[in-house]
């Protein structure tokens, strides 16, 4: 099902991410240990306006996850403790 | 709604679908108002399926059936047969002059195809048959209707007049039941990329066959873009809109046009910014190529993983805004920072990004 723009924003902040100002909104991964990574996403401009599938699988790939595990960190089911686990498993995070 | 017994006359015509009601009173004997209420709402999804065909307007609030459709699409009692008691019926009024025998025979097919879905409980099915949310929930609480109550110690089948198939509809009460119970899908804004495959102009309508999935979307256009169309044939081209989905997200029906656009996946060159004041330039000429996404096809994707680009967007405009924004952003955040902000990757993507671009100098203050 398609997400909210504002919902995906807010719960991938409340997962690390840290958002960028301006129109354009760049979501950049920050580790528990407060180190940038490359790993990054951005959303549309617009809260309201509806991330649709072939996006949303897309924003799961720049997040380095399945779609399934990415909307799981959406709908807050998988901790940032469990995404930096999972980034590790597959050498997506040193 | 019309429920008439058939005259001498329309008796030649074959029945078309067969009520079979069984466990009844001794004697093969239904209750009248089980068989008013059955026949009530077979008529009921008959005229909201002759309504969708013809593209009516979905009445949102109380269903008016239209004189003419109510008169077209009536469905005619033939005498019942002996057995467990049997109310065969046909489709269609032969003595209208609004209604073909071949498009009497379509709704019957049609009927039959909906029938066949419901009673599987295969919403996707379903909602490609009848795209549109209002009648697809209508329809299918007329078919839900149709059964009697279990109370009633009734059951239903519903078989067509050939007895080619049959339909259990007391059986697929819990299937019926849980399509009532989804979320109605609103339409949402999307952008649908796909082949351009057919033109009416007397409609002005085209149609548009999504590359992966291979659906095939229906939408009016607007006379400005007929030229690009023409230009296009069987090329790909994208449709932005209000846009049905199904329970799955995947697109159904585009009901409202916004715009159309020629799928350009034209480079993009990497052009000089400013950060903080200070003009940033490539060093060396370099063009991107954006592509379509594999799985799908729907979403513009731009990556060069050396300068840690990866964008995605639903247009190409929005491509390009995104691209024009990111560097900056990127040079801000690798560039620019302290190698201990950073993780191993994040410092490599400094060093390349540093490799590429250059600053230049001040910029130019705007006046």
């Amino acid at each position: 099902m398609p997400r909210k723009s504002r919902e995906v924003r807010a719960a991938l902040q409340r997962k690390g991410f840290a958002a960028s100002d301006g129109d354009h909104v760049f979501l950049t991964y920050v580790t528990t240990a407060g180190l940038r990574t490359t790993i990054m996403t951005k959303l549309s401009h617009g809260g309201s306006h509806d991330i649709g599938e072939p996006l949303l699988a897309q924003m799961a790939r720049q997040c380095r996850l399945t779609k399934a595990m990415f909307l799981q960190l959406v709908d807050c089911t998988l901790d940032q403790t469990s995404y930096e686990a999972a980034l590790k498993s597959k050498s997506a995070l040193e | 709604m019309t429920v008439r017994t058939a005259s001498d006359k329309d008796t030649d015509q074959p029945a078309t679908h067969e009520l079979r009601f069984e466990g009844g009173p001794p004697g093969a004997a239904v209750p009248a108002t089980v068989l008013a209420e059955t026949l009530t709402a077979a008529q009921r999804v008959v005229h909201l399926l002759a309504m969708a065909r013809h593209r009516r307007p979905p009445p949102r609030h109380r269903l008016r059936v239209p004189g003419e459709v109510e008169r077209a699409y009536q469905i005619l009692c033939t005498p019942p047969a002996a057995g467990s008691y049997v109310q065969p019926f046909r489709i269609g009024d032969p003595s209208s002059n609004l209604l073909t025998p071949v498009e009497a025979r379509d709704l019957s097919t049609q009927l039959d195809q909906v029938l066949d879905a419901a009673v599987r409980g295969d919403e996707r099915a379903v909602s490609e048959l009848l795209p549109d949310a209002w009648y697809r929930r209508a329809v299918i609480e007329g078919i839900t209707r149709m059964a009697p109550r279990p109370s009633s110690g009734l059951t239903l089948r519903l078989d067509t007049g050939a007895g080619a198939r049959s339909f259990a509809l007391s059986e697929a009460r819990p299937r019926l039941l849980a399509l009532l119970a989804l979320p109605v899908s609103e339409a949402v804004d999307r952008a649908l990329i796909g082949i351009l495959d057919g033109i009416d102009f007397g409609e002005r309508k085209l149609r548009l066959v999504l590359p992966v999935s291979r659906r095939a979307i229906e939408c009016f256009y607007l006379e400005e873009a007929e030229p690009m169309l023409l230009a296009n044939p069987r090329e790909l081209i994208q449709v932005v809109g209000q846009v049905q989905v199904d329970a799955n997200g995947d697109p159904v029906k585009m009901v409202e046009t916004k715009a159309i656009h020629e799928v350009d996946l034209e480079p993009l060159s990497l052009l000089p910014f400013v950060v903080e004041n200070r003009r940033v330039v490539p060093r060396q000429p370099r063009l991107l190529t954006p592509q379509l996404d594999e799985d799908t096809q729907q979403v513009f994707v731009l990556i060069d993983e050396a300068l840690g680009i990866d964008l995605v967007a639903e247009t190409r405009a929005e491509l390009e805004e995104s691209f024009a924004a990111l560097l900056p952003h990127l040079w801000q955040c690798y560039a620019l920072a302290e190698d201990a902000e950073l993780t191993p990757d994040a410092r490599q993507l400094k060093a390349r990004l540093r490799a590429a671009f250059q600053e230049v100098g001040v910029a130019a203050q705007e006046p």
